[in-house]
């Protein structure tokens, strides 16, 4: 069972957080401040830390991660901030953090965002394979060439690369902002249902007879692809 | 301050040009008295008899005395009493029949102890400094007199105007914020602050109104979801709902709250890109990139709608398009102008992204298109068209797009076209008309709740 670390100055917002990942099937502990979250990840083994930006008393969320990096320790980080400023996330990604997330978010972004960080932890993964299946579903990363059940299919670029990303992350729940941040490379907070229409075209093509697509739908905000 | 300047002035003036006049003719008359020690009795007695003669009007008269001051000879007769002491310069009046004088006179005692006196008639000297004392005396009066004038003249109406400044101020600082500080007209150097002032006014009058907007605005969206969501959660609350029906409420107030979040996380995106501090990030951007990934990501929305959405870049080979920017945002900008353009246009329109050097963006559709009297305020938060009724939106769009350009240095403005609406990014310089008419706070209105 993955156990993450929550770096929260804010009770209930920490206590909701575990919530969230105790549904999510995770444990985790609780630090207030800086200098308790950079003793405790030093001691004890955790597979993700989430980090408030944000910390009274003598160190930030930066600073914390700073001292993180600079003694060794590689835990991923998803760094929550109440800033949505670019600035400010670039500077947490330069700083060595590994993703990041604008308060107020919905739960199963934040979990679906550590379940990709310890995944791509877990896998420092063959990209340099030339090809991808999963079911039905073979990618031919050579020649950009889908196909499903034998049977190739004519997909724009973008619905390649759309189609690339969820056969890289088989199984996954991918939320519409990863998916945007992951297939387009821009980052911003896309309330509009754009994404959806995308994945849509894309589920159209991949139907074969009559069967629904192998992308499905999680209630509340993403999507994945359906293992076998 | 000019007084005593003036006074010191005339002082020197008085004194200098006095010992002048009486200096020189004090050393020669010194020396003259002098030069009789080397001489006998005899020998000044005959000097005395011949100055007589050649002295008649007694300009110059001589005089020998005993020591004790009795007349011996010489064409002055009479020593003032008390008797001077000898070595010194003495002043005189001799009045008798014929005259009525002032001398000037030189004592000196000879070695056989008799005194001779050297003078001259100084009575044109004693009058030109009478002159020029009276002279330079009213001089000084009157010097005196106009500077004193002048000063209250002026400081009373330097007093006055800063008078009249504060009471403007004052009115202003107690909420009348329409106020301006009065101008006098001349273009001296308070007329020059006082400009200054009241553009700042102008500008500060303008924020407020925005802020009073944007907090009326605030209050009111806040208001209406939270009332909603009470009033649902009451009746779930109330009646005896199944799982399904509990769980459909507890949907429904997640989604009222969630619209809550945005409003919020809308204005502090704006607040944030007003802010400046990206600009540290910026890179050199393409904005025909960017317009192409925008374009390409909302064309599967405008196919759902059946409308065309089309890129227009500029011709091949220009770097007109290419600036420092910072490409997340420039991105949302023209995302959120196509997905507007999409909003508002009607099934199978058209919908045209173009980008020229300059650089210039233009979004144009053939929708319902923006009212003239819109167009400003539409980039102020919370403001929405009145054609906009019936469609949702939190009218916080434009108001990103609006600071976001600022940003790179664009300014966002709507151009008139026959149909539908052109909404265009460009320097402020080709901006082309005037558009930053102040809106009054008081006069903004929300226009669609």
């Amino acid at each position: 069972m993955a156990h993450i670390l929550i770096v929260e100055d804010d009770i209930k917002t920490a206590r909701e957080i575990g919530a969230a990942l105790v549904d999510h099937g995770m444990s985790s502990a609780h630090v207030v401040d800086g200098i308790e979250a950079v003793r405790e990840a030093k001691t004890a083994r955790y597979d993700t830390i989430i980090l408030d930006r944000m910390l009274p008393g003598g160190l930030n969320g930066l600073e914390v991660l700073a001292a993180l990096r600079g003694t060794g320790v590689s835990t991923p980080v998803l760094i929550l901030s109440a800033l949505s400023a670019v600035s400010d996330r670039v500077r947490g990604l330069r700083m060595g953090g590994d993703d990041y997330l604008t308060k107020p978010f919905d739960f199963i972004e934040l979990t679906a965002r550590v379940d990709a960080l310890i995944r791509r932890r877990g896998s420092a993964h063959g990209s340099q394979d030339m090809e991808l299946s999963v079911g039905e579903l073979h990618l031919d990363l050579y020649r950009r060439q889908a196909s499903l059940a034998g049977r190739e299919i004519d997909l724009l670029p973008r619905e390649y690369q759309l189609l690339e990303h969820f056969m890289r992350h088989p199984g996954d729940v991918m939320t519409r902002a990863m998916i945007f941040e992951g297939v387009w490379g821009y980052h911003y907070d896309d309330r509009t249902n754009v994404i959806d229409v995308h994945v849509a075209k894309l589920r159209r093509k991949l139907e074969l007879q009559g069967r629904p697509s192998a992308i499905e739908t999680v209630r509340g905000s993403g999507y994945r692809l359906v293992k076998a | 301050m000019f007084g005593s300047a003036s006074l010191i002035f005339v002082t020197v003036i008085y004194f200098t040009t006095s010992s002048y006049l009486s200096g020189n003719p004090d050393e020669r008359m010194r020396y003259q008295a002098r030069s009789f020690d080397g001489n006998s009795f005899r020998q000044i007695g005959a000097f005395l008899d011949q100055h007589n003669i050649a002295d008649p009007t007694s300009r110059r008269p001589f005089g020998l005395f005993t020591a004790d001051g009795r007349w011996i000879g010489g064409n002055l007769k009479h020593l003032p009493t008390p008797v001077p002491s000898p070595e010194a310069f003495f002043e005189t009046n001799v009045h008798n029949s014929h005259e009525n004088t002032v001398y000037r006179a030189f004592i000196h005692r000879l070695p056989d102890g008799r005194l001779i006196v050297v003078s001259r008639n100084i009575e044109e000297l004693q009058h030109f400094r009478d002159e020029l004392f009276e002279g330079t005396l009213l001089g000084l009066v009157l010097m005196t007199i106009v500077g004193v004038a002048g000063a209250i003249v002026i400081g009373v109406g330097s007093v006055r105007r800063f008078d009249g400044l504060t009471r403007s101020i004052e009115r202003i600082t107690q909420g009348d914020l329409s106020g301006r500080l009065p101008l006098r007209g001349t273009n001296d150097e308070t007329d020059r602050l006082v400009r200054v002032v009241n553009a700042m006014l102008d500008q500060i009058e303008r924020l407020m109104g925005e802020v009073k907007g944007v907090c009326d605005s605030v209050a009111h969206d806040l208001r209406t979801p939270l009332t909603r969501l009470l009033a649902g959660l009451e009746r779930a609350n109330r009646r005896n709902l199944s799982d399904v029906e509990r769980s459909a409420e507890i949907e429904h107030a997640v989604a009222e709250v969630n619209l809550m979040l945005r409003t919020f996380a809308a204005l502090l995106r704006i607040s944030e890109v007003e802010d400046g501090a990206r600009r540290a990030l910026f890179r050199e951007v393409d904005l025909v990139q960017i317009a192409a990934d925008a374009v390409e990501y909302y064309e599967p929305a405008a196919d759902e709608k059946s409308i065309h959405l089309s890129l227009d870049p500029p011709a091949i080979g220009g770097n007109g398009t290419i600036i420092s920017g910072d490409m997340d945002l420039l991105f949302e900008a023209f995302g959120n102008l196509i997905d507007n353009a999409i909003k508002y246009t009607p099934e199978g329109g058209h919908i045209r992204v173009e980008l020229q050097d300059g650089p210039v963006v233009s979004i144009t559709d053939d929708g319902c298109g923006i009212d003239a009297l819109d167009r400003d305020k539409l980039q102020l938060r919370f403001e929405r068209g009145s054609r906009s009724r019936g469609l949702p939106g939190l009218g916080l769009g434009l108001p990103l797009v609006s600071a976001i350009a600022r940003l790179h240095g664009l300014a966002l403005h709507f151009d008139d076209v026959e149909r539908g609406c052109r909404a265009v990014l460009a320097p402020p310089a080709l901006s082309g008309a005037p558009r930053q008419k102040l809106i009054k706070g008081s006069a903004a209105q929300r226009l669609n709740s």
